[in-house]
């Protein structure tokens, strides 16, 4: 869907012009398809030549449907996940999605296994655990190729986790570098001279100094949206999400680096700057 | 952007990357619509914060983003005291807090065309009173502490939605749509100057990019959450969407929950959302007809 580079920039723009705002008024249904599954249905299909790949809420079934033949399945992958993922998902079953790169069609599922599947085949050709659902940790986001890795998310944040963004290599699933939201500097994978925020360096143990001893093990900041890719800067830009509890009396300071806008180096997960977190 | 939560604003929205001229000058741009009600404008080189004002005039958590450079709280919300609910403490019931936890918009994502160089951003517009309770933590187990209740901004046309244009360099609406649930799904705009988006009622909607005019709309057998696509196939254009009711918005369907602050405060506000839709799992695909 859409040029790559703009998928990357999250655009969601598409210079096809056929239905334009002249003739959108007849528009009209060329065919449809049941996925089989209820629930709430983020994300969306892909389309990439002749396929399109729809996906599901949990169990996050992934078809593969013949485009020049009316979505006819050419595969369907269904992973078998344990039922007790549901009850630790916060806001519904939802799932946003595959993505494509070097012939390999990515699902993370609501387990936080991710898959890669072959795919003109469906054939599985190696999959990681990014989380622990025992813990709480799910997830429900898409993941991002960039280059010769995978851009990986977790959610949780209702749950206490202590959020991260992770990247594999898209060749074999070998993780390459993960990144926390909170905690000690090495584990944020920032430098403390460095690293900036609106500006200035954010100094040692930046994270640490903002939370009552050790909450930050259990501070949320979780990486469930959406994330982009600026090829010449090489930066992967992203958001975390919540400080956990919802309960903000019970965990006094800023709580760094929840809530925080994040660009980092797809190679090395480093973080460059915290462009917006202000504090 | 939210130091210290006091509302779950979590910051995981979509950060648009965008080359735009500012002055005459070329800038690269991130343009990022956050829970919080704010819109953000950075340089995405530098991390410098240029523009950050509300895309729904409803918010009043905060009254606005300190920008001045030289300020202590540079770059930082001004809380309005009233709506603190780290200010008004354990087991109160801060109310009226706009928006709500759900944020003036979650994860559906925006558009964002190059020919008007507008951001279409679908939205919720809905308030909530929060209470913030003790809790412990065990591993696994939900690790909330508040209780929530969500309804429609109040003073307003009474919907909890709002489909938005929004100029990221002036920090203004251009157009915006009401609608009566929240715009929980992802836009897309086109070539043809048209932007899509879903219903939670379950319409595919086009609307006209420059002025927001509805053009088209049709009712798919579910609600609408899912991201609007287009592809070509054979030399024709589609165009695609999942309909499938839920998410946090529509867990009262999703989940079969009933009690107003179920779903974490979501269940009551949109309970009439029983009204127009029930569960599903479509793929619907449109295309012009050929004579």
């Amino acid at each position: 869907m859409g040029h790559p580079d703009r998928r990357l920039r999250q655009h969601r723009y598409s210079k096809l012009d056929q239905i334009n705002k002249d003739n959108v008024k007849k528009l009209t249904v060329a065919w449809s398809f049941s996925t089989g599954v209820l629930r709430g249905h983020e994300g969306g299909p892909l389309v990439v030549g002749d396929i399109m790949y729809v996906h599901t809420p949990f169990p996050n079934t992934v078809y593969a449907l013949n485009l020049n033949e009316e979505g006819k399945i050419i595969w369907k992958y269904e992973p078998k996940q344990d039922n007790n993922v549901v009850p630790v998902m916060c806001c519904d079953t939802v799932n946003r999605g595959v993505a494509y790169a070097d012939g390999m069609i990515f699902l993370h599922q609501a387990d936080t296994t991710v898959v890669a599947l072959d795919a003109k085949t469906g054939q599985k050709k190696w999959s990681v655990q990014n989380g622990d659902p025992k813990k709480g940790e799910t997830n429900t986001a898409t993941v991002m190729p960039v280059k010769d890795k995978l851009i990986v998310g977790i959610s949780g944040g209702e749950f206490g986790v202590q959020g991260s963004l992770t990247a594999y290599n898209i060749a074999d699933g070998k993780r390459v570098w993960r990144g926390y939201s909170v905690g000690p500097d090495d584990q944020l994978l920032v430098d403390p001279e460095k690293t900036t925020e609106l500006g200035k360096p954010i100094g040692k143990d930046s994270s640490l100094k903002t939370w009552e001893g050790d909450q930050w093990k259990i501070g949320g900041g979780s990486t469930w949206g959406w994330y982009s890719y600026d090829p010449k800067l090489n930066l992967i830009y992203y958001g975390s999400g919540n400080p956990s509890t919802w309960n903000p009396k019970q965990r006094p300071g800023d709580n760094k680096w929840s809530m925080t806008i994040w660009a980092r180096d797809a190679d090395t997960g480093m973080a460059k700057g915290l462009p917006d977190d202000p504090a | 952007m939210t130091p210290h939560d006091e509302w779950d604003y979590d910051g995981v929205n979509e950060m648009i990357l965008t080359d735009q001229k500012i002055d005459g000058k070329e800038r690269h741009l991130l343009t990022h619509p956050d829970r919080n009600g704010f819109a953000y404008t950075l340089d995405r080189v530098t991390g410098e914060l240029l523009v950050a004002e509300k895309f729904d005039p409803a918010v009043n958590w905060a009254t606005k983003i300190d920008m001045d450079k030289s300020s202590k709280t540079y770059g930082r919300p001004l809380v309005v005291a009233k709506y603190s609910t780290e200010q008004n403490g354990e087991d109160t019931n801060s109310q009226g807090i706009c928006p709500a936890a759900l944020g003036t918009k979650d994860q559906q994502p925006s558009a964002y065309s190059p020919k008007t160089e507008l951001f279409y951003l679908p939205t919720n517009h809905v308030c909530m009173d929060y209470e913030p309770f003790r809790v412990s933590y065990t591993a696994g187990q939900p690790y909330v502490g508040a209780t929530l209740s969500m309804y429609p901004a109040p003073n307003s046309h009474g919907g909890m939605g709002n489909f938005v244009a929004w100029d990221n360099l002036k920090g203004k609406i251009v157009w915006s749509n009401k609608e009566q649930f929240s715009v929980w799904s992802g836009a897309l705009a086109t070539a043809g100057d048209i932007v899509f988006y879903g219903t939670l009622e379950g319409y595919l909607k086009a609307v006209d990019a420059k002025t927001g005019k509805e053009l088209y709309k049709f009712k798919t057998p579910s609600g609408i959450i899912g991201n609007v696509m287009t592809y070509e196939n054979k030399g024709k254009q589609y165009v695609a969407v999942l309909s499938g009711v839920g998410g946090w918005a529509g867990i009262g369907l999703a989940a079969g929950l009933t009690g107003g602050t179920e779903g974490l405060g979501a269940v009551g506000g949109y309970a009439a959302l029983a009204n127009y839709t029930a569960l599903g799992g479509q793929l619907t695909v449109f295309h012009l007809p050929t004579n």
